[in-house]
């Protein structure tokens, strides 16, 4: 789904070419594209990817270019809609982001995921315990350790040095897909090497922001590294089309 | 399409991701070593990471310029699978997206 968006969305701004920056009138239509389903997966109940969705369209409307006014009127309407937001999230969802403010109010309830993923990454110190040897992990203190959790468990074995390698790894392939996407030959082109790199950079953020609690438990994996086949197939496919028009941006002429 | 394109594949990008997967893969190893089972978890990710760089090289295969033409039907039928799963749960009692869709169609839409 987030694919098929970026998709539509590409092809919109494709088709609506102009100098200077998009009215809000004009960002109205990706806008709906992207709530729609967002809104069906908000029921699922799958947050995370609802929200991700949206930061995906916000990514490729800066891309497009927005007038200063509405990119205000957005952040307004926002911010008013926030309260709203609250009032319908479930009951644990609403706990989820208390526990992120302060997660020794419940340390045995809502906070666990927490607390247990930062004593694992923080355990592993500058070299980490190596491989095999993390106890956090072994001994099973760590929920979710093999599919959203999974980078607390190089925290653990690998230490900060580990961290930063893989962190490196992904900021090389997120410089490399911002280059396609200024590189690409066309619009379509460059707006879908845009929405997929954009799909990458927010996958690795909330992850690795969520395993050493800077931001809530929203329940994304980690681009190529969790498990899990829906994310790896998903992101295989991404890079697939992002290496596409990389390779096709000399094979023809528009 | 045909050869020159082929040509043109950014390989280091392509060993990046999957040295990316492949960590993954090892990681996952260390990580549910005392979990066990028949079929275990690390396995599992080297068939799906095998099947994502088959489809991933199948989207490469594939003139990007066809996602644009096809991007309706393409938006439009993954909205409907993600009705149908939604409605699936609603009505079907059961949980949203059960074990068989996990697979087949709530899959991709994540």
């Amino acid at each position: 789904m987030k694919l098929a968006l970026i998709f539509v969305i590409a092809r919109y701004f494709q088709r609506r070419a102009h100098n200077g920056g998009y009215r809000i009138r004009e960002i109205l239509y990706p806008l709906l594209l992207t709530l729609l389903p967002a809104a069906l997966l908000v029921k699922q109940p799958d947050l995370g990817t609802a929200f991700l969705m949206f930061l995906i369209f916000l990514s490729m409307v800066m891309f497009a270019g927005i007038k200063k006014r509405s990119l205000l009127i957005l952040f307004l309407s926002f911010l008013m809609a926030f309260p709203g937001i609250w009032v319908g999230l479930k009951d644990y969802q609403r706990k989820r982001i208390l526990a992120f403010l302060d997660p020794y109010h419940d340390p045995l309830g809502s906070g666990y995921h927490l607390i247990q993923s930062k004593i694992a990454v923080g355990s592993g110190e500058l070299w980490g315990k190596g491989f095999l040897k993390g106890t956090q992990c072994k001994l099973q203190f760590l929920p979710q350790r093999h599919t959203d959790f999974a980078f607390a468990v190089v925290g653990e074995e690998w230490g900060f040095v580990g961290c930063t390698l893989i962190l490196a790894l992904y900021l090389i392939l997120i410089l490399w897909g911002l280059h396609t996407a200024t590189k690409a030959k066309d619009r379509f082109g460059s707006f879908t090497a845009l929405g997929i790199t954009a799909m990458i950079f927010w996958h690795v953020v909330i992850n690795v922001g969520m395993v050493l609690g800077m931001l809530p438990v929203v329940g994304l994996p980690l681009s190529f590294f969790s498990y899990g086949g829906s994310s790896i197939i998903t992101h295989f496919i991404g890079i697939g089309i992002l290496l596409s028009i990389r390779a096709r941006r000399y094979l023809f002429t528009p | 399409m045909g050869r020159g394109v082929w040509r043109s594949l950014n390989y280091g990008i392509l060993i990046l991701v999957l040295a990316l997967a492949l960590l993954g893969v090892v990681n996952l190893y260390s990580a549910t070593t005392a979990s066990g089972g028949s079929f275990p978890f690390w396995q599992r990710q080297l068939l799906w990471v095998a099947v994502g760089l088959f489809l991933g090289l199948l989207a490469f295969s594939i003139d990007y310029r066809y996602y644009e033409v096809f991007a309706y039907p393409i938006y439009g039928t993954f909205f409907l699978a993600l009705l149908f799963v939604l409605l699936k749960g609603t009505f079907g009692g059961g949980r949203s997206g059960g074990s068989l869709w996990d697979i087949s169609i709530s899959s991709p839409l994540r």
